[in-house]
């Protein structure tokens, strides 16, 4: 009983921890919906320096990649967003088989951060999601790193300066502790 | 007497403060958003996109029911805008010849099992299409033929001229993109001394009303042919010049955008045609 007792006990302060901390937090306002509403805490437009090569990378694949083949929709949208890296029509066509690979693997990952959803009251959930967020962080590194080696000097080092200069400036973090 | 003892030991950690040692995980948002946009490499179309990369803490939460959307505005503030489940949207609009800012802005929605609804975005940033502004005949590129070549019919000559415009936009700067030309010439003033009437082109067929099939390069270049005949430019059987002078007004439309800001005034003689004086 006392066993039970001390559990229950543990399990209060948890709780407790957690809505105190959520009380205290100070990057973060309560939605007019009762919702939390997220502020910015480093705006790319501002302060690029702040956002991760890495993060900008990722938030680049995501956007354009296209599947294999790619929809009508997909096809002219990925159009409009490599046009303006005036990259050679070589470097494209490495690019958008990069993509098509990476948009494969990463919908295998939401596929299955979806089905994890489903189970939100497992404890083990959140461990799972950790694990496939690194999954997606480390999908785009492998991507660019491939890209890196198939594209051309000048290719890639387009594709960085574009990533580095434009991508980053239209990246927002948002959050704050709870 | 241990189970007395854990019991002490846990009303000792709740009052000395258990945060510390339990509140080692916090909860920490770490949601970043990616909002952009573009235009069509034709400039018919413009688009925005945004979408979620979520690198939060969890601690013992988890996040689900992700719901990303992409606005995205024109010049005169009327928005579309695309929500769509998961960490992803994308949303497009036709241009239609309405040239300027288009605003884009996405935001994140999404569902915390520990603090509940959560959502944020960025700020709305621009997407600047570019507004065909002048267009500037390419230097070296004007060929000016002579009467005999031109092909009139019996009892008339005339001449042609050609060469390449490059479309510039409201900073001077070439559009490099491949847009639909057309235009339209009108005798505004009646300064018809040549009596051309219809015995003149442009680059689209005359009438012109509409788009004919003619676009610019994929840098904004194309070739324009202006060309007259005139009864006025033929005497005793042979092509000859009676001073006479045709003036007209040409306003190109440019990816369906009229260039109001660069009227061009074409001056038809039998032996030269000149686009504002030159």
């Amino acid at each position: 009983m006392y066993r039970n007792l001390c559990l229950t006990l543990l399990a209060g302060i948890v709780v407790l921890n957690c809505r105190t901390a959520s009380a205290q937090h100070s990057h973060v306002q309560s939605a007019s919906d009762g919702g939390v509403q997220l502020s910015v805490v480093t705006d790319g437009s501002k302060t690029p320096d702040q956002i991760p090569d890495d993060l900008a990378y990722q938030h680049f694949f995501m956007a354009t990649a296209a599947h294999q083949p790619p929809t009508a929709g997909e096809q002219a949208r990925q159009a409009v967003q490599l046009f303006h890296l005036q990259l050679s029509s070589a470097d494209q066509q490495t690019l958008i088989q990069g993509l098509a690979k990476f948009r494969a693997q990463l919908d295998q990952i939401e596929n299955a951060l979806g089905q994890l959803a489903k189970l939100s009251t497992d404890p083990a959930t959140p461990v799972q999601i950790a694990g496939l967020r690194q999954q997606e962080v480390s999908l785009s590194s492998a991507t660019l790193s491939s890209l890196r080696q198939t594209m051309t000097q000048d290719g890639a080092a387009r594709l960085d300066g574009y990533v580095r200069t434009h991508v980053k400036a239209h990246i927002v973090i948002l959050g704050g502790p709870m | 007497m241990p189970n007395l003892r854990l019991l002490l030991l846990t009303l000792t950690t709740v009052l000395g403060g258990a945060g510390p040692l339990l509140g080692q995980c916090q909860m920490l948002y770490n949601v970043s958003v990616y909002s952009d946009g573009s235009w069509s490499s034709d400039l018919s179309a413009v688009y925005g996109w945004s979408n979620t990369v979520d690198n939060s803490t969890l601690c013992w939460c988890t996040h689900y029911s992700y719901q990303t959307t992409a606005y995205l505005y024109d010049p005169y503030g009327d928005q579309v805008s695309s929500t769509q489940a998961g960490m992803e949207s994308t949303v497009s609009m036709a241009i239609n010849g309405l040239m300027g800012t288009y605003p884009v802005r996405g935001t994140v929605a999404f569902y915390c099992s520990c603090f509940g609804a959560a959502g944020g975005g960025g700020p709305e940033t621009p997407v600047d299409v570019p507004i065909p502004t002048t267009l500037t005949i390419v230097s070296g590129t004007s060929v000016q033929s002579t009467e005999s070549s031109v092909g009139c019919p019996d009892g008339m000559c005339g001449n042609r001229r050609s060469f390449l415009y490059q479309v510039l936009d409201q900073r001077g700067q070439p559009i490099n993109a491949s847009m639909s030309v057309w235009d339209q010439v009108f005798n505004v003033n009646g300064q018809n001394g040549c009596q051309l009437n219809d015995l003149y082109t442009t680059t689209c067929p005359t009438p012109d009303t509409g788009p004919c099939g003619v676009n610019t390069s994929s840098v904004g270049k194309f070739s324009d042919s202006l060309s007259m005949c005139s009864t006025h430019c033929y005497s005793m059987g042979a092509c000859s010049d009676d001073g006479c002078s045709t003036t007209a007004t040409q306003m190109w439309f440019i990816a369906g955008h009229a260039v109001t800001t660069d009227p061009k005034t074409l001056v038809y003689k039998c032996q030269s045609i000149t686009v504002n004086g030159q």
